[in-house]
């Protein structure tokens, strides 16, 4: 498995590296760091100026790359590579197919609070837009030296079609050695206000959903045929946020978010609800690009 | 073999009370037991938010050819009914410790065949009362089409093709559809769909523009005040007034929302007879204030058909467009709110049915991805769409009244009945002055309910015998307590 890790020399590039090397220590594999700068205009300027400006960004990404080397540390096999691109969407994603990269690995911006990924502009870009399975490393991720996955968990909505996600999550959980576990989240819904159903009205639409939950997943669990360990769960709350920390987390869990049937075929595009999943998830999530079976990282 | 179970045992079988429990608790430690939140003015503002807009903004067109001036009487009588019958529901629901419906409460403590009775009455407070009130917003609508745009929609696509004339209906007249009314029940019911809900402050704003607006309309038309208008005070003597307070009755509709608050209100004891009796006093107040400045501006012969009545009135005395234009776009806002509140009332109702079998399962189907019953949704705008776009307003409101006293009926005779067969429950509220409370509120109820239109009785016994159908061919069998009692056997 080959993982480009999208790398700014601040602390959310440091995040996504942690995270690469969790992967490339479970999987196996290599690691690219790229680092991307704005391309510079190609004709000589007056005063040279822009050549100037070009050297500048060389340096930069010189000594960011540096960085990445110093903080990765030895005894993991990576490569570290600049590209100047009009921007660093354009330039990760061209990157991506140049060194034939299975999954790209970002970090978070920093409104997020402690913990949990909020989408910069950059991962908001690629995050609708990539073709490959895109793993995000939440705010203050700093997982042991030797952390490996110990299991996958997979968003399961409970639709009809949402036990393709976890026969995807499939190749994921065999590459790590992992078991797989289903996770379904059950937002009990704000209160209407007055009303005279009842003021605990949504707890009765939310213990509802929970037992169709349950169901879906005794469904997919008995219908289970590959070797990987399946086990399902339910996580309930007010929030995204507490349904989220309902559920157990094993250190080094990683979640696997699948992309909004909105979206175009073979593309990563973050529906609203995963979109809610990944900015409340404790742990890092991987969102897979939307149909097709072979593509699971 | 199921065991047979005897009829008189199905529509008496009780729902135990842990289980209704359980259906409402969250898995949560800080909703296993209710937290006590909901504060004493907050209680008063969701009583007059879910009660203001459910009709004062139309009744008068349709009240005062009944009653003539008079109707101020009629409005301060629908409001005793309508304080009685409220504190009556209290009592009923701070018995059981969970917050749910008065159907959820009878059947509870009264029995399968009187609870299906109730929600089949429940759904004319909420369906019927919905469309009504999607009805009079469409006029409301059209009115400030007309201020803005100098012309509003043409009357084929703002009037139902059925036609009331007075309560013998016929088909005719020059409308196809009332598409306003329609489409806001579609958008509501899309709201709703998508999880959208109406949060406690923005009920407060909500309170504050319908205050407001009211209190404009007062403030302006008591300038054009003439003690002559309210001559001859009731033409149509006591039955006028009588039949024009059974459909007021529907204006008072809504009171409900601070009853079944009963397990979440801090303090119930003290606080919930003081919320219903606050909301109550505001309620009529405005009511009062409006019906007799309205009346004061116009006789009362103008009053009959008079579309987006208080607009039209502010309109002819200021002879400029713009505080019309404000009230009319008041209503249009608030209206719209009330509409949501009612409408997620229904489906809610149809969903704990639905959780009892009394309905089929797709009502409680929550689509995963929404975390709605969208299918439960769909239902209703369909239903209550199909009521505002074709059904006039004026059998829609005596309905409403209908259903809502019949079901309020029950609920006092239950507190009634409770006090007798389950003396050592607790509840957190009970009825001042028992018995003589309970009996007037019945008593009173049932008064208005006689002074009703017969077109309405025939209408509410076909509701009925439909219902009983149902009941019986369905509902019965599939009850989830038949699964049980099945199983015991």
């Amino acid at each position: 498995m080959k993982y480009l890790v999208g790398f700014s020399p601040d602390q959310g590039g440091r995040e996504a590296l942690a995270l690469a090397a969790v992967l490339v220590r479970s999987s196996g594999g290599s690691i690219v760091v790229c680092n991307v700068i704005p391309e510079t205009w190609g004709h000589p300027s007056m005063a040279r100026v822009d050549a100037e400006y070009a050297t500048f960004l060389e340096q930069h990404a010189k000594k960011a790359l540096a960085k990445a080397r110093e903080v990765l540390g030895k005894g993991i096999s990576a490569e570290f590579i600049s590209r100047s691109a009009a921007s660093a969407r354009e330039g990760l994603l061209q990157t991506a197919s140049d060194v034939g990269a299975d999954c790209v690995v970002l970090g978070s911006a920093r409104a997020a609070p402690l913990g949990r990924f909020a989408e910069g502009n950059v991962t908001s870009g690629i995050l609708h837009s990539a073709s490959l399975p895109v793993a995000l490393a939440p705010k203050g991720y700093s997982p042991g030296p030797r952390a490996r996955v110990k299991r996958v968990t997979c968003a399961f909505s409970g639709a009809k079609n949402s036990s393709s996600l976890a026969r995807r999550s499939v190749g994921l959980c065999e590459s790590f050695n992992t078991p797989l576990r289903l996770a379904t989240l059950v937002v009990r819904d704000k209160q209407m206000y007055p009303t005279g159903a009842g003021y605990s009205a949504e707890n009765l639409v939310s213990n509802q959903m929970k037992r169709q939950a349950n169901a879906a997943q005794a469904e997919v669990i008995a219908n289970w045929t590959s070797p990987v360990k399946l086990a399902g769960a339910i996580g309930d709350g007010k929030t995204w946020r507490a349904a989220m920390d309902s559920l157990s987390w094993k250190e080094a869990e990683v979640m696997v978010v699948g992309s909004s049937g909105l979206g175009p075929i073979l593309r990563v595009f973050l529906g609203s609800n995963s979109g809610k999943i990944v900015c409340n998830s404790p742990v890092p999530c991987i969102i897979l690009p939307r149909g097709g079976e072979a593509d699971a990282a | 073999m199921i065991a047979q179970v005897s009829l008189g045992d199905r529509l008496t079988r009780k729902k135990p009370i842990e289980k209704l429990i359980g259906d409402a608790a969250g898995s949560d430690a800080e909703h296993g037991h209710l937290n006590r939140s909901i504060t004493l003015f907050q209680l008063v503002m969701f009583g007059v938010g879910s009660t203001i807009g459910t009709g004062i903004f139309f009744v008068l067109a349709q009240t005062v050819p009944t009653a003539g001036p008079a109707v101020i009487v009629s409005f301060m009588l629908a409001g005793i009914v309508a304080g009685l019958t409220a504190l009556c529901y209290a009592e009923m629901a701070s018995m059981i410790p969970v917050s749910g419906s008065s159907y959820s409460y009878a059947y509870a403590t009264l029995g399968e065949g009187l609870a299906f009775f109730v929600a089949s009455c429940l759904i004319l407070e909420y369906g019927i009362s919905a469309a009504a009130v999607a009805v009079g917003w469409s006029g409301y609508l059209n009115k400030v089409f007309e201020i803005v745009f100098g012309s509003g929609l043409p009357a084929s696509l703002t009037t139902a093709p059925i036609v009331a004339d007075g309560y013998s209906l016929s088909f005719g007249g020059d409308g196809v559809i009332n598409l306003p009314a329609a489409l806001l029940v579609f958008l509501c019911c899309m709201l709703l769909m998508r999880g959208s809900k109406e949060s406690a402050s923005a009920n407060a704003v909500m309170v504050l523009i319908k205050m407001g607006v009211l209190a404009l309309f007062i403030l302006i038309a008591v300038t054009g005040f003439k003690a002559t208008n309210l001559q001859p005070f009731a033409p149509f003597g006591w039955g006028g007034i009588s039949a024009a307070a059974g459909t007021i009755f529907f204006t008072y509709v809504g009171l409900d929302a601070v009853s079944t608050a009963g397990e979440e209100v801090i303090n119930p004891k003290r606080n919930l007879p003081l919320a219903i009796i606050a909301a109550l006093i505001t309620v009529t107040s405005l009511y009062i204030l409006v019906a007799v400045t309205a009346l004061g501006v116009q006789p009362a012969a103008q009053f009959e058909g008079q579309e987006a009545g208080l607009a039209t009135i502010l309109q002819n005395i200021t002879g400029s467009k713009w505080p019309a234009l404000v009230l009319a776009a008041g209503a249009v806002i608030s209206v719209f709110s009330v509409t949501l509140v009612v409408l997620y009332g229904q489906t809610r109702i149809l969903f704990a049915m639905s959780r009892d079998g009394m309905i089929p399962e797709i009502f409680h189907r929550v689509n995963p991805r929404t975390m709605t019953p969208v299918f439960n949704t769909i239902f209703v705008a369909l239903f209550v769409g199909a009521i505002a776009a074709f059904v006039p307003d004026a059998i829609l409101w005596d309905l409403t009244s209908m259903g809502t006293l019949v079901a309020f009926m029950v609920v006092s005779a239950g507190v009634m009945i409770l006090r007798r067969t389950r003396p050592d429950m607790p509840r957190g509220f009970k009825v001042p002055f028992y018995p003589v409370l309970p009996i007037l509120s019945i008593l009173s109820s049932l008064y208005l309910v006689y002074n009703l239109n017969p077109t309405t009785f025939k209408l509410f016994g076909v509701w009925l015998v439909f219902a009983a159908i149902f009941y019986f061919t369905y509902s019965a069998r599939n009850s989830r307590l038949e699964k049980t009692a099945g199983a015991k056997a």
